[in-house]
């Protein structure tokens, strides 16, 4: 489970580039320039045709973004975007997106009616509404990424990506896989609770089968239960036009621990809420047998899991 | 040349100062042996001093100490620094596991792994590995035990004082010396020596003696006894003293051991019962270089020594006739130690300054094989309890989580002690400065792998999945521990005796502890498994190092002319990061080393030697010790308030000699009678299991002649059975018990 785990986590982080250096320096003594470039690589998208209501879900668009931090402005560069009604723009860039640094340290570019330049097309695309937000996140192992690995380091940043094309697309793109670190609380069927700051939570999105996986590294739901790398597998997810993902499951998910299904732990009124810009909350419930007993035992599990410290 | 006297005179007042536990008795000093405080013309020359471990051996009157004579070593068959249990206030060192397996508990402090709490030398050489205390010595001339923290000279673990033995000198002994023992358990003790002068300025000694006994328990799974033991060691001494100013003493030792050891049974069967072989073999040499330089304001002292360990551990790790785990550990390890001090005086001001640095380097190969049973039950059981619908099993019966590991600690210090008399009182203050590296360079490693079926409802199974085990983790950890020791000492001194009161800093060096890395490692196959907690290794492994804050009053009076002689100290030790050996929660082995929080020790001695008579002497050593936790949370339980485990409540030692004024036919009798009592002990923090306060009686019958003596002895005649040591692994209780009655006899001749 762990080299599954592990792959993962190297797969978020070949969605995004490792080039986050100066990408020119100005021949001008008199006019300098710094521009830093960053690339998101197959990220997906949801794209829907709010007049139609047609919606379709792909991995394998790519962002190119070059940040001029003298100008204060951005220039980015859509790779692989598609719309509703077989629409395909194989390249488009919005030059001099105005971007700022918001109060949580995120890069957030914004703008609407930016100049567009497409190749092959007579004429461009309006975005009327652009907002893409990056926020830079490191993980140390202490975040139980990968168990016993004691130096590893993991960059998982927060990813929002939406816009407007033509007044009626709406698309809303990020990385199909994220961390997530807070707490969680279990209550049990007589009210007493127990928190935990300890597990780490990975989600990875399938847009082809519109299903999610989430692992909770560290998951202890207990005082007495011991630590576990715990996979709730194949939740059907929905993606919504103002940047939110939820996943949702009434049915039972048959947990797998170390890969192997565990149908003595039952999950049920599984729902998770997915904000891009903000994080994560989930709620579900959590059965175990006891087994002096044999009776079951509920236990009403929620997480609070943002991308940014509250306080 | 005056001011060289002086300070000789000094050394030699307070080295031959008598303590309550030894007054000179007719008929103790022994043909050969010349005086230690002989005059010529009135002048002490420096040919005729030992000098060796000036530092410690010059006590003031501000320390509560025991000397033991070379007589008591005699009577009392002390044949290594493990013998003075119980004799020493306060200090126990039980006898339990191996040779390996030197605990020492002083004043509520100790230990039963890693560092210990008391520093051991003999002549002069340090010992600074406690798995290498538990020898037998051939030739003790002196042991003496300094209760209390000695930090401040002594450096990392001396927070609960120093063991100092002393070998017979070349100069004070003459001729061959032998030895011949036999006792029950089929005893068997034999050794030789020579003393002499080759010359004026060069004397030497060379012993050898060979031990071994019949273990007291027998094994009944494997129809054997177990606890058999030999050990055979030498040890060559040279000294030079060219001229007056000079000496230099060199001591080489070298001994082997193999010990069939570890018997621990398990609480709900009648007898020992494992199914694996637990032995400890040993190879020790040792060598220390001494030199003096007697200058003219100052002496200045150097003490280098070097120490080679190859030790074997073979351990069946459940102590069960199950096959569950085993383990081999061998070693090897070098430690180089240097010590150079200088003392001198100008009037009423005595100072003291030295610096100290060591290197010590362990290699260690360390697997643990899991067998039939351990896979099934702790594994395989544990998993597929949660689990049954997809069982595991591993590829095989049998596997090895290996680990090897190399360890170093590299020390610096440097100290100083000044010492100020005016009129009856005397002041003294000392600071240390201690700077320590602890490194570890781990390599676990660990090839096997696993099966997961899936029972489908009709009953078969099919096969879901095959999964590899491959860990092969290495890495290196380190630490730097920095200390800054302060003591001061007041004594106020009178005709009768003297008060004193002293307040120390001490701690316990910090490292790692490479017993969890089997825990470690099952804990990565776990996870692997995706079930178990996930340890950061150096918070598991690495502990910090022990402090202490150490707060001593009392008094010593030498009454009715001598023949009483009391002391009484109390005592209030403040320990900060207490070092305590536990268990993990869970089904593992191995023991942890875990920073406990904060405890507190306050007790009382009591000495007391009394000559009733010439031919009688009785002597009294009782310690008392309430040590608690004053801070202690495990995660799931709170022990403040528990008492410290291991270490006894109370120690008591009584003796009784006698030694009449006639002979017979030119030999003389001589009888003795003890008493070594400990208790209570509680062997876990909870405090549910208690050993209660017990005594053993021992008695000597010896006859002494002008070149020989015969000492009938006997050992727990009174045949008292208690535990010595208590532990629970993998959810079962294990105890080993005292060493039944033993009686013997012992002939030694000089000729």
């Amino acid at each position: 489970m762990n080299m599954k785990f592990t792959r993962t986590i190297c797969a978020i982080a070949v969605c995004i580039a490792t080039c986050l250096g100066i990408v020119s320096c100005d021949s001008k003594q008199n006019d300098p320039e710094l521009k830093y470039r960053q690339q998101i690589l197959n990220a997906f998208v949801y794209a829907n045709d709010m007049a139609e209501d047609l919606t379709i879900e792909y991995l394998g668009a790519n962002y190119d973004i070059i940040y001029d931090f003298i100008a204060g402005t951005a220039d980015v560069t859509i790779q692989g975007l598609r719309l509703p009604g077989n629409k395909q723009y194989p390249t488009i860039t919005l030059t001099a997106v105005p971007f700022t640094i918001d109060d949580n340290g995120s890069r957030v570019l914004e703008g609407s009616n930016m100049p567009v330049a497409v190749e092959g097309f007579a004429t461009a695309p309006v975005f009327s509404a652009f907002k893409l937000t990056v926020a830079d996140r490191y993980f140390t192992n202490d975040y139980k990424l990968t168990p016993n690995i004691s130096e590893a380091k993991y960059y998982s940043p927060q990813i929002s990506i939406l816009f407007t094309i033509d007044g009626h697309y709406r698309v809303v793109s990020s990385l199909p896989g994220q961390v997530f670190t807070g707490t969680t609380v279990t209550t049990d069927s007589e009210g007493k609770s127990f928190s935990n700051s300890d597990p780490t939570y990975v989600l990875t999105l399938d847009m082809e089968t519109k299903t999610g996986n989430l692992t909770i590294n560290g998951a202890k739901f207990i005082q007495n239960m011991p630590e576990m790398t715990m996979t709730f597998p194949n939740i059907p997810f929905t993606v919504s036009n103002n940047g939110t993902v939820t996943l949702q499951k009434a049915d039972p998910i048959i947990p797998t621990i170390g890969g192997t299904p565990f149908s003595a732990f039952p999950i049920s009124n599984f729902k998770a809420v997915y904000t891009l810009t903000t994080g994560m909350t989930l709620d579900f419930v959590c059965t175990k047998k006891n087994q002096e007993t044999g009776l079951s035992e509920t236990y009403s599990v929620s997480a609070d899991l943002p991308f940014f410290d509250k306080n | 040349m005056k001011t060289i006297r002086t300070i000789v005179y000094a050394v030699l007042l307070c080295t031959g100062s008598s303590a309550a536990m030894s007054p000179a008795q007719p008929g103790e000093r022994e043909p050969g042996q010349a005086a230690a405080d002989s005059l010529v013309d009135g002048h002490l020359l420096l040919r005729q001093v030992e000098v060796e471990g000036v530092k410690q051996t010059v006590r003031s009157d501000a320390m509560a100490a025991t000397d033991i004579s070379q007589a008591m070593v005699n009577r009392l068959g002390i044949t290594a620094a493990k013998d003075v249990g119980t004799i020493a206030p306060n200090f126990y060192m039980p006898d339990y596991g191996s040779r390996m397996t030197s605990s020492i508990y002083v004043r509520g402090l100790g230990s039963r792994m890693d560092q210990p709490v008391v520093g051991l030398q003999v002549d002069g050489v340090p010992y600074l590995n406690k798995d290498a205390f538990d020898f037998d010595i051939f030739d003790i001339a002196s042991i003496e035990v300094l209760r209390g923290a000695r930090a401040t000279l002594n450096g990392r673990n001396s927070m609960g004082g120093r063991i100092i033995v002393n070998t017979l000198s070349p100069w004070q002994t003459e001729g061959f010396r032998a030895l011949a023992e036999y006792g029950r358990l089929n005893s068997i003790r034999g050794g030789l020596g020579w003393y002499g002068k080759l010359s004026e300025s060069l004397a030497t000694s060379v012993t050898a003696q060979y031990s071994s006994e019949n273990g007291a328990r027998r094994n009944v799974f494997l129809d054997r006894r177990t606890g058999d033991s030999r050990q055979a060691d030498g040890r060559w001494k040279l000294s030079w003293r060219p001229n007056t100013w000079l000496s230099l003493t060199n001591t080489a030792s070298l001994s082997d051991s193999y010990q069939d050891g570890y018997p621990y049974r398990h609480l709900t069967m009648p007898d020992i019962a494992y199914a694996d072989t637990c032995s400890y073999r040993r190879t020790l040499f040792s060598d220390g270089l001494t030199a003096v330089f007697a200058g003219k304001r100052m002496v200045v002292t150097s003490t280098t020594s070097f120490q080679y360990m190859s030790d074997d551990m073979r351990l069946d790790q459940d102590f069960l006739p199950d096959d569950y785990f085993t383990l081999r550990q061998k070693r090897h390890e070098t430690t180089f130690s240097e010590d150079m001090f200088a003392k001198g005086s100008r009037g009423d001001y005595d100072w003291l300054g030295g610096v100290f640095v060591f290197s010590r380097s362990t290699d260690m190969h360390a697997p643990v094989t899991f067998k039939d049973t351990g896979i099934s039950k702790l594994i395989e059981a544990h998993r597929n309890d949660v689990n049954p619908e997809y069982p595991i099993e591993w590829f095989s019966r049998r596997f090895t989580l290996g680990s090897d590991f190399t360890m170093g600690n590299t020390g610096f210090a440097l100290y100083h002690q000044s010492t100020y008399t005016l009129g009856d009182w005397t002041f003294d203050a000392g600071l240390r400065w201690d700077i320590e590296r602890a490194s570890l360079s781990y390599h676990s490693y660990c090839n096997t792998g696993y099966r997961t079926w899936h029972i489908l409802p009709d009953g078969q199974r099919e096969l879901y999945s095959t999964t590899p085990v491959d860990i092969n983790d290495s890495d290196r950890l380190g630490r730097t521990f920095n200390e800054l020791l302060p003591k001061l000492t007041v004594t106020w001194r009178r005709p009768w005796g003297s008060v004193y009161a002293d307040i120390t800093k001490a701690y316990k060096a910090g490292g790692y502890n490479t017993q969890m890395f089997s825990d470690v490692l099952q804990q990565r196959i776990m996870g692997i498994m995706g079930i178990g907690m996930q340890y950061t290794l150096d918070d598991i492994v690495g502990y910090l190092p022990e402090k202490s804050w150490n707060y001593e009053a009392g008094i010593k009076a030498s009454l009715f002319s001598g023949r009483l002689d009391l002391s009484a100290t109390a005592f209030v030790i403040d320990c900060r990061d207490q070092q305590l050996t536990v268990f993990p929660s869970g089904t593992t082995t191995g023991r942890i080393m875990t920073n406990a929080g904060r405890t507190l020790s306050r007790g009382l001695e009591l000495t007391a030697g009394y000559r009733p008579v010439e031919q009688v002497q009785l002597q009294a050593a009782w310690g008392y010790t309430k040590a608690t936790f004053r801070r202690f949370f495990d995660g799931i339980n709170d022990y403040r308030g528990r008492r410290v485990p291991y270490a006894p409540e109370n120690t008591l030692f009584v003796n009784a000699l006698w030694i009449p004024d006639f002979d017979i036919a030119g030999i003389r009798p001589q009888l003795d009678m003890n008493l070594r009592c400990a208790g209570d002990i509680y062997f876990n923090e909870a405090n549910s299991v208690r050993q209660p306060f017990y005594a053993v009686l021992g008695s000597s019958l010896t006859f002494n002649a002008a070149h020989w003596s015969l000492r009938l002895w006997g050992e727990n005649i009174s045949n008292t059975r208690y535990m010595t040591f208590y532990f629970v692994s993998i959810g079962n209780a294990f105890v080993q018990e005292s060493r039944p009655w033993s009686i013997g006899a012992t002939l030694k001749v000089r000729f």
